[in-house]
């Protein structure tokens, strides 16, 4: 539905997307990076908001800075706070179904808000509204006309934690329903929840892809820590080392935090060593699994 | 949030919005957004300031007797010096400049951009919206600044109609060109209005030349040509005139069309 090929965006002297190229199919995809990454010019790029220096960008088939008609299949919440400050939502939202040409725009506003919990006849102007209320209010904007590509970015900046989870809830039904949904967030636990597949943007560069275990299996050559909390916490350690099960340890607060360059046999190995040792196993747990962690050694590695 | 599901209203997806539906809602946003009572009330102050030193001007010649021909002549000046160089010129850069350079600026361009519309009915939208908040405030002061100059004398009413026709058209002429100049520069106010004092107000003094690429000029034939007042300076045919703002009207209008097709949107 989206493909990206041998994209690059350059403003002056800075390079804001460095050749990237990939495809996204319908479903949930997350681009994942940090602030400044590209990531925003990616979209932009995608909704023909702006040229690519280089390469092509393709939305259902053609450049939106072109065809009207993909214009009107694509929802954008951008990432900019602003509104039409002097409307109120049922306004503002109304507007964006006229101007997408939807049938009956006023029930289709209605129907936009309620569904992203915003009262329709709230008569203060979004002026007023808080930042969440402003960004479910755009999330209605962007759905208002059934699009079938969904293009967020950070859309869940400003909510709070049972707004996030409903929100990522309604953005899998969305997927679910065969419309591409692409969102971009800089915050590796709202990817990690989003469950779908992650295009890691770094530096301007697409830097990996896949779902959260394939990013995973990227890193298989990567020391892992893992901290074990056992009886006897050095001599284990001591132990680690001699076998070759860790490549460093130390020991935090009673618990042995070992290096590995191999994790699956540190699991399969920790139980006899401690066994030999007499020593009770009490907790082993992967520092690193997180998300966060493969980001941060996907980003630096570079 | 609830699950979208099933209950999605009926939509046409991908369907294109005609060229008039697609002006009509921009101007309905985009008037919306360029009028703030701050901008009206300091706008209109100006204007009442035009009216009533038109009132003492008027008001101070009759006393010292001056000749309906003077005063005649006053009143046109009047017209020309205050309305045609500071009113039209500042009340149509504030309201056009702002009208998309604001959106712009703010993001909230995307929202009117990002559709399946044409680019043209978006730039005759923005400068729609900002000639009906400016021609009120342009030709009112205008017509009754100058008309009072002339204390009623016998031909007054000349130099109202003329004020009238220049002060409208120059109102749509600058309107068109300051929403293209919204598109064009970051800050276009301060370019407007570089451009007013420096290329309108002194620039045109250096010759026959340089007037002809003014607005004023043209505006300014209107007033004489149909008040019959010789304001000392370059006037050319009133049809000249008439077609040459309509020109820069839908020039302007067409740039911008292109300007924003060509646009990188934030």
């Amino acid at each position: 539905m989206v493909e990206v090929h041998g994209v690059s965006k350059i403003f002056g002297d800075v390079v804001a997307v460095s050749d990237v190229t990939f495809a996204v199919r319908p479903g949930v995809t997350a681009l994942l990076g940090p602030n400044g990454a590209g990531k925003s010019t990616l979209f932009r790029m995608m909704c023909g908001l702006t040229s690519p220096s280089r390469g092509s960008v393709r939305v259902l088939g053609a450049d939106a800075r072109q065809d009207r008609g993909v214009r009107g299949r694509i929802g954008l919440s951008s990432q900019q706070d602003a509104l039409f400050d002097r409307l109120d939502a049922l306004d503002f939202v109304q507007v964006a179904a006229e101007t997408h040409g939807v049938a009956d725009p006023i029930d289709a506003a209605r129907w936009a808000l309620e569904l992203v919990e915003l009262n329709p006849d709230d008569p203060r102007p979004v002026s007023g509204y808080s930042k969440g209320m402003r960004q479910r209010t755009k999330l209605a904007a962007a759905l208002v006309h059934n699009p079938d590509v969904l293009i967020l970015d950070e859309p869940l900046n400003g909510l709070d934690p049972l707004q996030r989870r409903r929100m990522i809830e309604m953005l899998e039904d969305l997927g679910a329903q065969g419309r591409c949904v692409l969102v971009s967030s800089h915050v590796l636990e709202e990817v990690a929840l989003l469950g779908s597949r992650i295009l890691v943007i770094a530096q301007g560069r697409l830097v990996a892809s896949g779902d959260y275990r394939e990013l995973r299996e990227m890193m298989d050559d990567r020391p892992h820590q893992v901290s074990i909390e056992a009886d006897k916490p050095r001599s284990l350690a001591a132990a680690l080392v001699e076998s070759g099960t860790a490549v460093g340890v130390r020991v935090e607060g009673g618990a042995v935090v070992a290096d590995t360059l191999d994790a699956d046999r540190l699991g399969r190995e920790i139980a006899p060593l401690a066994r030999r040792l007499d020593a009770r196993l009490r907790t082993v747990l992967p520092l690193d699994d997180d998300l966060e962690s493969v980001f941060r050694y996907l980003v630096e590695r570079r | 949030m609830s699950t979208p599901a099933a209950a999605w209203p009926p939509t046409d997806v991908g369907r294109r919005v005609g060229a008039a539906r697609a002006t009509a809602l921009c101007y309905r946003v985009l008037i919306r957004q360029i009028v703030s009572t701050g901008r009206i009330a300091a706008l209109g102050a100006l204007g009442t300031t035009m009216i009533v030193v038109g009132w003492v001007v008027g008001s101070s010649s009759s006393r010292n007797g001056g000749s309906a021909a003077g005063m005649i002549f006053d009143g046109a000046s009047y017209a020309d010096g205050f309305g045609l160089i500071v009113i039209v010129p500042i009340v149509s850069l504030v309201f056009a400049a702002a009208s998309l350079g604001d959106a712009r600026d703010d993001g909230t361009l995307v929202y009117l951009w990002l559709r399946p519309m044409s680019r043209a009915p978006l730039a005759a939208a923005a400068a729609l919206a900002s000639v009906t908040v400016s021609l009120p405030l342009c030709v009112a002061p205008t017509v009754l600044g100058g008309w009072l100059a002339t204390d009623f004398v016998a031909g007054s009413g000349r130099v109202a109609l003329g004020s009238l026709a220049a002060a409208a058209l120059g109102t749509i002429a600058y309107s068109c060109l300051f929403v293209l100049a919204g598109l064009l520069f970051r800050k276009a106010v301060l370019w407007g209005i570089a451009y007013i004092l420096l290329w309108e107000g002194l620039a045109v003094g250096l010759g026959e030349f340089a007037e002809r690429l003014s607005l004023r000029g043209y505006a300014r034939t209107l007033l004489a040509r149909i008040a019959e007042v010789d304001l000392g300076l370059v006037t050319y045919r009133l049809v000249t005139a008439v077609i040459v703002l309509a020109c820069v009207s839908a020039a302007s209008l067409v740039l911008a069309a292109v300007r924003l097709r060509h646009l990188d949107v934030d």
